[in-house]
């Protein structure tokens, strides 16, 4: 009752200043212009759907920082000496002690807070309602104003007002805050120093570096226009929160702070200054040469002395001092689990004690995986499978890929004694008598746990360093600052409330043929990093699959399956398939309007955007036997729309990145990621045919690894043109201004997330080259050129066999496109018409602005008939044509079908039709 | 019962600002007088638990001073500050308001209600309840201070010279207050306005350079002054024993008094002192005994 009393008055004198009224009224302005500015100005414009999300991740972004400087504001807001001396007669009297009264203010300011930082929130849903997507995840709003907002506000409210109360000004209170930051950097090292191991006092949960990228995205998105969307990250995932990995990714980075503001709250209360204490006197001397300083001193010395009696003021400050100890053994435990781990995982890949792999002869012939998703993400499988032993020698051994938070709760093999070993994520089998040659044998399993792929934080020259490099570098660290913190480390668990997706390893062991050793990345990752290269052998065998999940759970394997109408809690079902790479994916989806050959499952407030994708992805599915000569058909499809992972430090992260998301395919599971789905463009038909059918043609053939993506891009354009899904009219590029630098990449040398390459600039040349050839010809040479191994392994070679099943010249093709980068813009120049007797003579020049040899057809209309001419301009060429006709000449034009690659802009669109009546 | 016990204070940077102070309250009203820097406001400070003494002992109405008493102390007392002034942004009556909760007055809302009005009534403030009080005159603001330091029924209320400054009539209409109120609980008043203690203390104590030296009746300490006391048109040159006490007109023009034993100086005449003068004779005289007996082992 007393603490309403309290919040009451704190509210009536936060009202009577100036400062909070203004630094109040700033917080809500800005906070609520952000939803706003989404509703009003980038809804309509969006390149996305927006969703809730959309509207609220934003504000956040603003508001964590905000709110720590409105509790700031206010804590420091009546604090202090000055403002205590008003209430010291108030209390004089009053039986409550200084803890009781300091912490009480607090609960008030907190309280105060509080509610005005859930307007902004309010203000964001309500016009996220409005735009016709109501929130869908009561835990995204909650959690984030839970650990983004509420603790934050509280912690700095505490934290600013005893230092306010301790130093007695606020002026004080940023001396001492700016000493103890250096003091605890101090702390850190010589923790780390003594103990070889250390705790760092993150702020970065306070929102300033969420702040930053804010202010830096708007600031450059609003510099440049082209890269508005791309630079402030309008599209955010509706995708659901799990509030455990919430709280796992936020509370390592946060506690020690956090601590920090409990112990800071404690002690001040013993800085009250209710009763001031009696402390010795010192005498100095009338003719001592620092009178003056000593005096001084001393009288500072009386009024920095904490207060008298603290009886409850040493529980507030033992309360806060246990506080701070509990976190910083929470942040230690965890940094030794995941520095266990790591060890663990590193020995693993870098000792020399590999397991031996299993020869490919050992395969399994059938495989039954029966179990259950129970709540919290815990997996409960039965696992039974055959065996047989296919090579001439005896196996003595089987080796196997687990995930490592998977424990083995038993494990039996019929007729043999069997003894195992597990380190990481590796599992061996002894058996008794060996698997003789010819033998099978019927194992079952039964597992348990959690499986997770924990992302360890460990620093490295690059971020796409192997782990066994950064955990090498970890290791031989000299000085504390290279110090990873391992705890925070992110364990990616691979069923959250988030995504399930659950890989090779964490359905059970899977058989291992390839090598552990580390190896060398690919040439064309061109980065540094030694890895355990993934399972490449891939033996098919006979899975039967029965898995419950939990209420709310939609699933789908990478079989097709998706969860039965007769038992909406079961996915069960049975394929001929390879087990290392059997994926079952979900989450909280529902299932969206589908057609025969596609299941669809979507997030709960995307079943309208569904389709918008399905009619794209069952074209290809029903048109797939005619995308290449001897490609089966596809069958049923079962898609997901695919959130990204969840990281609660960048609540963007994935969806902000756009350019980045492509499609996943595993089977007949198709992932497409929700920032793709949310497009207001449906994907593209190539994408979904490079992922989808691409690989069943390519497996004949071992191409140069680095040009691999080439390959796979021009193959699958080529079977959108098959299936008369692309483009009629794709050769000619159109840009902006500022993506012209884009399109002037050479093929081969464009990055794999370079979208315009990709997805604009490729199909364009496809498309020109079916224009120079012809499309049944030029598949014809490329099956030809996949079917001998002889032929060479690139692209040129590619491009040569084209040539020479062709006879049509293409040389400088792959010289300006693949290796060069061309670009040319054509136009037509100086057209002019005279008749000559009772004939027509069209006169005119065909100018090649841009680079690249362009052959180009011209075609003359004329009142009888159209007149065509291929023309060939280089690099800046004009090339003259003369036309003599009988007929009255109409128009002419330049490549009227598209079908010759060049730049189109509007000032050379203007001069392609060239009116000539009149 | 209050009672102080040998109190002593030494501040950090060694000044002494109390040297074994005694002193008990029992009821009605006890004025405390004493020079600048006598140690008054450090004495009420202690009696208030606002300072720790460096010696000594107190008690309140049976109670020790000890750290589980204090709570229980604290709600016996009232106290008026000397350099009071109520909470910024609070109207008069929200400001007791606060006081009242605060001090967890256990009294229904309703009952609060009329208890708070009652009170501004009583410290005729009524009128202005609902104005911001730091708005108020100095006057004002002393009446809200009283009403402060009574909103929670103390057994014991402390008042540091709260007329100071304050015109007349302020003056009167306070001292007025706290006489009403010295005949239900005791009252200790600090002043330096030795007319206020005249006015309303039937009990008065002195105290001077930490010490105090006095504690007893006003009249007990005008008879101690009685007979030493004298008026003398100048002030002869040269020390002839005289303690100046000060210079005063009355009806026969400017005069000089000064303190003088029982003899009269050179063109001396007893007069009746009043009890400032009384005050300021006893405090000089004092003043000298102090100075001789500290002179006095050197010169033997």
């Amino acid at each position: 009752m007393l603490l309403l009393h309290l919040l009451r008055f704190e509210l009536i004198l936060q009202a009577a200043t100036l400062r909070a009224r203004f630094a109040t009224g700033v917080y809500l302005a800005l906070t609520c212009a952000v939803p706003s500015w989404t509703f009003i100005f980038l809804r309509p414009h969006a390149p996305v759907s927006l969703g809730a999300a959309s509207y609220w991740v934003p504000t956040l972004q603003l508001q964590q920082f905000a709110t720590v400087l409105l509790a700031v504001a206010l804590a420091g807001n009546r604090s202090g000496t000055s403002a205590f001396k008003e209430l010291w007669p108030v209390m004089s009297a009053s039986a409550m002690s200084n803890s009781g009264w300091l912490l009480r203010r607090w609960v008030a300011l907190v309280l105060l807070l509080l509610p005005v930082t859930v307007v902004p929130p309010v203000v964001a849903m309500v016009l996220a309602t409005a735009a016709g997507h109501p929130p869908q995840d009561p835990w995204l709003l909650v959690c984030t104003w839970c650990l983004r907002l509420a603790i934050p506000a509280a912690s700095m409210a505490a934290l600013w007002l005893g230092l306010v109360t301790i130093a007695g000004t606020e002026l004080g209170a940023a001396l001492v805050l700016m000493v103890a930051r250096g003091s605890l950097d101090q702390v850190s090292s010589g923790l780390y120093n003594h103990l070889g191991t250390t705790v760092r006092f993150y702020t970065e949960w306070l929102g300033f570096a969420s702040f930053q990228r804010w202010v830096y995205g708007l600031t450059q998105a609003l510099r440049s226009p082209s890269a508005f969307w791309h630079q402030y990250g309008t599209a955010v995932s509706d995708g659901p929160l799990d509030p455990r990995q919430a709280w796992e990714q936020w509370y390592p980075g946060a506690l020690a702070l956090l601590g920090i503001t409990v112990l800071v709250l404690g002690v001040a209360t013993a800085f009250v200054h209710r009763t001031r204490r009696d402390l010795g006197p010192s005498l100095v001397g009338e003719r001592h040469p620092l009178r003056t300083f000593a005096k001084t001193w001393h009288r500072l010395r009386e009024t920095y002395t904490p207060d008298a009696a603290p009886r409850w003021e040493l529980v507030a400050a033992g309360v806060g001092f246990t506080t701070l100890a509990l976190c910083l053994g929470l942040v230690l435990a965890r940094q030794q689990h995941y520095l266990g781990l790591a060890s663990e995982r590193f020995q693993e890949e870098t000792g020399q004690n590999h397991f031996e792999p299993v020869p490919p002869g050992v395969q399994a012939k059938d495989w039954a995986i029966t179990g259950e998703v129970l709540p919290g993400g815990r997996l409960d499988l039965q696992v039974v499978a055959t065996i047989s032993n296919g090579e001439a020698d005896p196996a003595p051994h089987l080796a196997f890929t687990v995930n490592p938070f998977l424990q083995l709760r038993g494990i039996e093999a019929i007729a043999r004694d069997i003894s195992i070993q597990r380190s990481w994520d590796r599992l061996k089998v002894e058996l008794d008598p060996p698997l003789g040659p010819g033998e099978s044998l019927e194992f079952r399993m039964a597992l348990t746990g959690r499986p997770q792929h924990p992302d360890f934080h460990v620093h490295g020259w690059y971020n796409s360093e192997s782990f066994a490099l950064k955990f090498k570098g970890f290791l031989g660290r000299n000085y504390p600052n290279l110090a990873s913190d391992l705890a925070l480390t992110k364990p990616r668990p691979a069923i959250s409330r988030r995504r399930v997706d659950l890989g090779p390893g964490d359905l059970g062991p899977v058989l291992r043929y390839t090598t552990w050793e580390l190896t060398p990345p690919p040439v064309e990752d061109l980065e540094p990093g030694w890895d355990v290269l993934p399972e490449s052998f891939h033996p098919a065998l006979d899975l039967r699959i029965d898995l419950r999940v939990p209420k709310g759970l939609q699933i789908a394997d990478s079989c097709g399956h998706t969860l039965s109408n007769d038992d909406p809690r079961r996915l069960q079902g049975s394929c001929r398939t390879a087990l290392s790479t059997f994926r079952i994916r979900g989450g909280r989806l529902v299932p969206a309007p589908s057609s025969d050959r596609v299941t669809m499952l979507t997030l709960p407030g995307h079943t309208h955007l569904a389709r918008h994708q399905t009619q794209t992805i069952g074209d290809v599915a029903r048109l797939s036997v005619h995308a290449w000569p001897g490609v089966e058909d596809v069958g049923a499809l079962a898609v997901l729309e695919w959130p990204p992972a969840a990281r609660f430090d960048d609540l963007r992260h994935g969806m902000h990145h756009w350019s980045w998301a492509t499609l996943e395919v595993h089977g007949q599971m198709v992932s497409i990621p929700e920032r793709l789905f949310v497009g207001r463009e449906p994907i593209s038909a190539s994408q979904l045919v490079g992922r989808l059918l691409i690989q069943r043609v390519l497996a004949t053939r071992t191409l140069e690894a680095s040009q691999g993506h080439v390959f796979r891009a021009f193959i699958g354009e080529l079977m959108v043109r098959r299936m008369g899904l692309g483009d009629p009219h794709p050769a000619t590029v159109a840009a902006r201004p500022w993506e012209i630098e884009s399109l002037s990449v050479p093929v081969l040398e464009a990055p794999r997330g370079m979208q315009l390459m990709w997805g604009t600039k490729l199909p364009a040349l496809v498309a020109d080259l079916e224009g120079r050839v012809g499309r049944d010809r030029l598949v014809e040479a490329v099956e030809r050129f996949l079917s001998n191994s002889e032929l060479g392994s690139d692209a040129r070679s590619l491009i040569g066999v084209i040539e020479a099943q062709s006879g049509v010249p293409l040389t400088r093709f792959y010289e300006d496109y693949f290796e060069r980068g061309s670009l040319p813009t054509l136009y037509l120049e100086d057209v002019g018409v005279e008749r000559v007797g009772d004939r027509w003579r069209v006169r005119g020049r065909l100018h090649n602005e841009g680079t690249g040899q362009s052959v180009c057809q011209i075609v003359l209309k004329s009142e009888l008939r159209e007149h065509p001419r291929t023309l060939t301009a280089d690099d800046g060429e004009s090339v003259g044509f003369e036309f003599d006709i009988e007929d009255r000449p109409l128009s002419l034009q330049l490549d009227p079908r598209r079908i010759c690659h060049r730049l189109v802009t509007p000032a050379s669109e203007k001069k392609e039709r060239i009116p000539l009546v009149g | 019962m209050i009672q102080l016990n040998r109190i002593s204070k030494t501040y950090a940077d060694g000044t002494q600002a109390l040297a074994g102070v005694d002193l008990e309250i029992r009821s009605g009203m006890l004025g405390l007088l004493g020079p600048n820097g006598a140690g008054k406001t450090t004495l009420l400070s202690i009696l208030v638990l606002a300072l720790e003494p460096s010696a000594g002992a107190r008690s309140y109405f049976g109670m020790a001073d000890t750290a589980k008493n204090r709570s229980s102390i604290r709600e016996t007392l009232g106290y008026l500050p000397q350099e009071f002034s109520p909470v910024t942004g609070l109207s008069g009556i929200q400001y007791l308001e606060l006081c009242a909760r605060v001090r967890k007055v256990p009294l229904s809302r309703k009952a609060l209600r009329r208890r708070l009005w009652a009170l501004l009534e009583a410290v005729e403030l009524a009128s202005a309840a609902r104005r911001p009080a730091d708005r108020y005159s100095g006057g004002m603001q002393r009446r809200l201070g009283l009403a402060q330091a009574l909103i929670h029924s103390p057994r014991f209320l402390v008042v540091d010279e709260p007329t100071a400054g304050l015109d007349p009539e302020e003056r009167i209409r306070f001292r007025n207050l706290i006489t009403d109120l010295a005949e239900e609980i005791p009252v200790l008043l600090s002043t330096h306005i030795v007319e206020d203690i005249e006015a309303t203390c039937p009990r008065l104590a002195v105290i001077a350079s930490g010490r105090l030296l006095f504690d007893g009746p006003p009249g007990a300490l005008m008879q101690r002054a009685h007979g030493s006391l004298w008026r003398v048109p100048r002030m002869p040159e040269g020390d002839h024993g005289l303690v100046y006490v000060g210079r005063r007109v009355d009806s026969r023009g400017i005069a000089h008094h000064v303190v003088h034993g029982t003899s009269p100086p050179v063109g001396g005449e007893a007069i009746r002192p009043t009890l400032e003068e009384a005050c300021s004779a006893f405090l000089a005289l004092e003043a000298e005994q102090s100075l001789d007996s500290e002179a006095s082992p050197e010169t033997s």
